[in-house]
């Protein structure tokens, strides 16, 4: 198995055992630095493109799990979060009671844990989309129409278990409108 | 941006003799992607001098293909800070250098990664493979200023409140700033007339002191706006409880703004001015970073703001 493939099958590893999401996003890279072309000779080759391919089919069975359906990309946690009123009628106020300021306290760290929410959130799609194309290429470049090659692919697919939806994003023609990409 | 060097030494062919699986693609792109050209590492057999007069010194470059799918030209030598662009020698394996600060997934192959630094500069990434040399540019693009857009108009009837909720960009638009955090840095309330009492006051804390805390940018670019932010501003000031009469007045925050790569140094990139505004007539007016938010005294009330965790109605 290629290096930087080792490297992303143990980054994942790692992120199943401890859930560290920067686990998942070494995989990404490491998997996006696997060059192909340098692979020689071509029976190492064609053993190198089942490898990515299944590597990237496993990073999106992955990043699957991480994403919250419920997810609402207009629902984005407070830049700041500023003293609690109190009883001042002034914005901002000049005073906090010791009361205030446990309220305070509590509404910083749940901004706090919101803005965590949603950097995996936003990292699940960001990584779907780039393996879901990195995915499409390889079965592109890499893989003939032959029943032979179309049969290892499926083969992958089922090894990583994708989901029927993510077999017709993979297979599909690349679009810039991936999920979680709002277009503005 | 992409040069290619010719060599004394005999140039060797690119035509590919493989018996590898061949499929179309003409892009150059990570994980394996298709090249920007026939892939010479293809072959299997050393390669061999090219037919015609082309010698392959002559046409050999570097392509590059930007990781991130917005802004969609991904093919810019433009690039932010910390983002990663796929670079492509189109005569094989290489060996690569890199003029400039950055990082190079590897030192060799056909196709690398590069990795921008968190500063502005040029740097110069230069293929070596195959008898020939290529070169290519990259701008690195740091944060330049902030753009906001207004979700809302905060105001409460009869009194000199005025505010908005704010999306929050980073410009320029012409590349992408998703590997970013930013962050506020405090400070204290410029006021006269009717904001006088309020004079002092921070935008974060009262008294103001230190830095709010970073948030990270998303990966939306929006053409005109720049790298959209997962962050929502409250932009608020006036008095809710005893509150005093329409008179002419002014409040301005002058608020230094950072960015980092996440986990490194933040270093400030912009001064953004949160200035709210009453006339004699009772006109109000918000604005932060072109955002901008009306009302007269007596408009109805509109909006309703959460601060400390304690949502307000207007």
């Amino acid at each position: 198995m290629l290096n930087k493939i080792k490297i992303a099958v143990t980054e994942l590893k790692i992120f199943a055992e401890n859930q560290g999401n920067e686990h998942v996003v070494n995989a990404v890279e490491s998997l996006e630095e696997v060059d192909l072309l340098s692979v020689k000779p071509n029976s190492e080759r064609l053993i190198a493109r089942h490898d990515l391919l299944l590597a990237w089919c496993i990073v999106l069975s992955v990043v699957e799990e991480l994403k919250d359906p419920d997810f609402d990309p207009d629902d984005a946690p407070s830049l700041n979060i500023t003293p609690p009123l109190d009883s001042s009628n002034e914005i901002p106020p000049k005073s906090m009671s010791p009361e205030a300021q446990k309220q305070f306290e509590k509404a910083i760290a749940a901004n706090e844990e919101k803005k965590a929410l949603r950097r995996t959130q936003h990292m699940a799609r960001e990584l779907d989309a780039r393996a879901v194309e990195s995915a499409h290429r390889i079965t592109v470049r890499w893989y003939t129409k032959s029943t032979a090659d179309q049969n290892e692919i499926e083969s992958v697919f089922q090894e990583a278990g994708i989901s029927d939806a993510k077999r017709v994003q993979i297979l599909s023609p690349p679009t810039l409108l991936t999920p979680g990409h709002k277009v503005e | 941006m992409s040069d290619c060097s010719k060599p004394d030494d005999p140039v060797p062919g690119t035509t590919p003799t493989a018996s590898a699986p061949e499929a179309p693609g003409t892009s150059a792109a990570p994980g394996g992607a298709a090249p920007a050209t026939e892939p010479a590492a293809q072959q299997d057999t050393p390669p061999v001098a090219p037919p015609g007069p082309v010698a392959p010194c002559v046409t050999c470059e570097i392509t590059s293909e930007t990781i991130m799918t917005q802004p969609p030209d991904r093919a810019r030598t433009s690039i932010g800070v910390g983002e990663r662009v796929s670079v492509t020698f189109s005569l094989g394996d290489a060996a690569w250098t890199l003029a400039g600060e950055g990082f190079l997934s590897s030192p060799t192959g056909q196709t690398i990664i590069y990795r921008a630094p968190s500063k502005a500069q040029t740097v110069t990434l230069t293929a070596t493979g195959g008898g020939c040399t290529a070169t290519k540019s990259f701008t690195i693009i740091a944060p330049t200023s902030v753009k906001m857009r207004t979700r809302d108009t905060l105001h409460r009837h009869d009194s000199v409140t005025i505010g908005l909720h704010t999306d929050i960009y980073i410009l320029p638009d012409t590349v992408n700033f998703h590997a970013i955090e930013i962050r506020e840095v405090d400070a204290a309330l410029v006021s006269s007339g009717v904001f006088l009492p309020l004079a002092g006051g921070g935008h974060i804390r009262n008294p103001p002191s230190g830095v709010g805390s970073a948030v990270a940018a998303t990966t939306t670019v929006r053409s005109g706006f720049g790298t959209k932010i997962d962050g929502i501003d409250t932009v608020l000031l006036g008095f809710l409880g005893a509150i005093p009469p329409a008179a002419v007045g002014r409040g301005q925050w002058t608020i230094p703004w950072q960015y980092a790569l996440r986990g490194g140094t933040f270093r400030n990139f912009d001064t953004v001015y949160q200035l709210h505004t009453c006339d004699a007539i009772g006109n109000l007016r918000a604005s932060k970073a072109h955002a901008v938010a009306t009302a007269t005294y007596a408009s109805p009330s509109s909006g309703s703001f959460t601060q400390g965790g304690v949502t307000t109605v207007l």
